[in-house]
């Protein structure tokens, strides 16, 4: 099985997670490992950027957020952004220009987790939500249908915040995923220490750049394969021709 | 990596979650209840307080609690039981139970025992349904002698000092604070002296304790009862609204053409910004006309009543909603809520 075919599969089965509740299962406990609205009708998960803010307008210690989130990222890392999260494969889905522009700015999803965290203890709600794409998709729409929703004030800010990143993502490959998603910006903590990995192999190694060419976050795996922002997709080990690069999973071996 | 392998990995992955993920919501208790460690000394002929902490980890309130000292009998006042009304989901309090020596007892060491008793209730379809619960607790006494003034009257009157109900120290943000620099160090560990094996099973030990720790808490109940509530404006389906409510005269006028009796009940969730502004509604047309009756239910005790209500929309319940409840009519959000609220009254416009 090709490593792209198989990366399609386990992006099904998330988009099948996101969406489970067309089985009538009510709310779970589990956290997505990814950026999925759990107002969504058919969520049966709760979004750990939403569960966030909320734990920090209640002043809840959050151990059980706290452990789930490093548990995904001890895992995966954000493996889950390029293998699992169903935003992502909406990402993944308009990556045309895999281009290597702003790359600096990757560091700006930082900064939108914090300001989340800070406008949630501010004003005591979650105001990230309020402008979040993935609960336009998955909240905003389906709610208008249900005659929950109504075309308001609020709804059009998520139809523009919705736009403004389908439009960045269709011009720069996964936008969302390298510049603003606070949930890839928690998990990108943990990439480093992962179990699932980028490995590469220094001697087979030519430094011709091709796996850059096929990076859809807009790295050079051949100098940065322990990125923050490697997405673990695999795309530039399918690309290299040499096999200098593989994703393994495991701790990291010492070089 | 070989991908069959992830796949099925996360396959089986999300099965067991979705597994795990089956609740048992029933009648367990809901409160932990602790005394202190130390022994509480007390003197003959003289007077204490027991000092019982209480914490409520669940997502429902708990009412009625009451700590009453049981053994030794002796020990008792004759104070009514000291009792809280009403403790919310996820609070702390204490209770302080006055108990006094009598001149007989011996001095030494005596274990003491308080009973605690609380109910909690859920609203199972339209019946409410109520648990109580009865605990022991146990402190140990120890007895000392009597001070005996200089001048050989008696034991002095004991000086009661000002209770300073101290803020309950945070334990748990004191734990987070440990387990990172526990984290901290086996990273350090890991970069510096290369015990990669060691850091590893650490972060998996820290990670399932703070799991496991969170899970004791409750918090799960708590994620899956955030997710389960759908407020309009929390995730900017409509704006908060605003709990100063103003009426227009000619909607007062058509309230007070207003003649059949209607029941409306308002469910909210407390984390919901928009359902105070809905409260505040109804709260302020029930004062235009006495024809209306009204109450409030917190859809996270009344789930049952939520569904029953149909306020349930895939499911997610959604809140702020108002029902007409003979007719079953059903009012979401509170945009334009004068309105649609007296067109739900049959007196609009």
């Amino acid at each position: 099985m090709k490593q792209t075919t198989a990366r399609r599969g386990t992006q099904a089965l998330g988009l099948l997670f996101g969406l489970f509740g067309v089985t009538g299962i009510g709310m779970t406990h589990i956290l997505f490992p990814g950026l999925h609205c759990y107002a969504c009708p058919l969520a049966v998960t709760v979004c750990p950027i939403g569960l966030m803010q909320n734990l920090i307008v209640f002043g809840t210690p959050p151990y059980f957020w706290l452990g789930t989130i490093v548990a995904y990222g001890l895992l995966a890392g954000r493996g889950f952004c390029g293998w699992f999260c169903p935003f992502g494969t909406l990402n993944d889905l308009l990556s045309f220009r895999k281009v290597r522009i702003l790359r600096s700015f990757s560091y700006t999803k930082f900064a939108v987790l914090v300001a989340t965290v800070v406008a949630a203890w501010t004003f005591a709600d979650t105001v990230f939500c309020k402008v979040c794409p993935a609960a336009s998709i998955e909240a905003s729409i389906p709610y208008l249908f249900l005659g929950v929703a109504k075309l308001n004030r609020p709804f059009l800010i998520h139809m523009a915040t919705l736009g403004g990143t389908l439009i960045g993502m269709a011009l720069i490959s996964r936008f969302w995923c390298r510049y603003l998603c606070p949930m890839g910006g928690l998990l990108a903590l943990f990439n480093r220490a992962s179990l699932l990995h980028l490995e590469l192999d220094p001697d087979r190694c030519t430094g011709c750049g091709v796996c850059a060419t096929r990076c859809p976050m807009g790295l050079e795996p051949h100098t940065e394969h322990d990125d923050h922002n490697c997405i673990k997709c695999g795309e530039c080990v399918e690309g290299c021709h040499l096999g200098a690069l593989s994703l393994r999973y495991g701790l990291r071996r010492k070089r | 990596m070989r991908p069959r392998r992830a796949v099925a990995g996360l396959a089986l992955l999300l099965v067991a979650a979705t597994a795990a993920a089956v609740s048992s919501a029933g009648q367990e208790p809901i409160l932990t209840f602790s005394v202190p460690g130390e022994p509480i000394s007390i003197q003959v002929g003289g007077s204490a307080v027991v000092v019982v902490s209480i914490e409520n980890q669940s997502i429902r309130e708990a009412d009625d609690i009451t700590v009453e000292w049981s053994e030794p009998e002796a020990f008792a006042t004759a104070d009514p039981p000291a009792a809280i009304e009403l403790l919310p989901p996820f609070e702390r309090s204490q209770i302080r139970v006055p108990i006094s020596a009598p001149e007989t007892v011996a001095e030494g060491e005596i274990e003491g025992r308080l009973v605690v008793n609380y109910t909690y209730c859920v609203l199972d379809q339209i019946e409410e349904q109520c648990y109580g619960f009865v605990e022991e607790l146990t402190v140990t006494l120890v007895v000392t002698a009597p001070v005996v003034p200089v001048d050989g009257t008696g034991p002095t009157p004991e000086v009661v000092e000002p209770i300073v109900v101290a803020r309950p120290v945070p334990w748990p943000w004191i734990g987070l604070g440990l387990a990172a620099l526990f984290v901290g160090a086996l990273l350090a560990t890991a970069k510096f002296a290369g015990a990669k094996r060691l850091a590893a099973f650490g972060l998996t030990f820290a990670v399932a304790g703070g799991l496991a720790y969170g899970v004791i808490r409750n918090q799960h109940e708590q994620a899956q009862g955030i997710g389960a509530v759908l407020c309009t404006s929390c995730v900017g389906i409509e704006e908060a609204g605003s709990r100063d409510v103003k009426l227009s005269d000619a909607s007062s006028a058509a309230l007070a053409t207003l003649d059949e009796d209607v029941e409306l009940t308002v469910f909210y969730a407390k984390w919901c910004h928009s359902c105070p502004a809905a409260e505040a509604m109804v709260e302020r047309m029930a004062k235009e006309t006495d024809r209306i009756g009204y109450r409030f239910v917190d859809v996270v005790d009344a789930p049952d009543l939520a569904e029953a209500y149909g306020i349930v929309r895939s499911g997610r319940t959604v809140v702020p909603a108002i029902v007409r409840t003979d007719s079953g009519e059903i009012l979401f959000g509170v945009e334009n809520l004068e309105v649609r609220l007296l067109d739900l009254l049959g007196v609009g416009p």
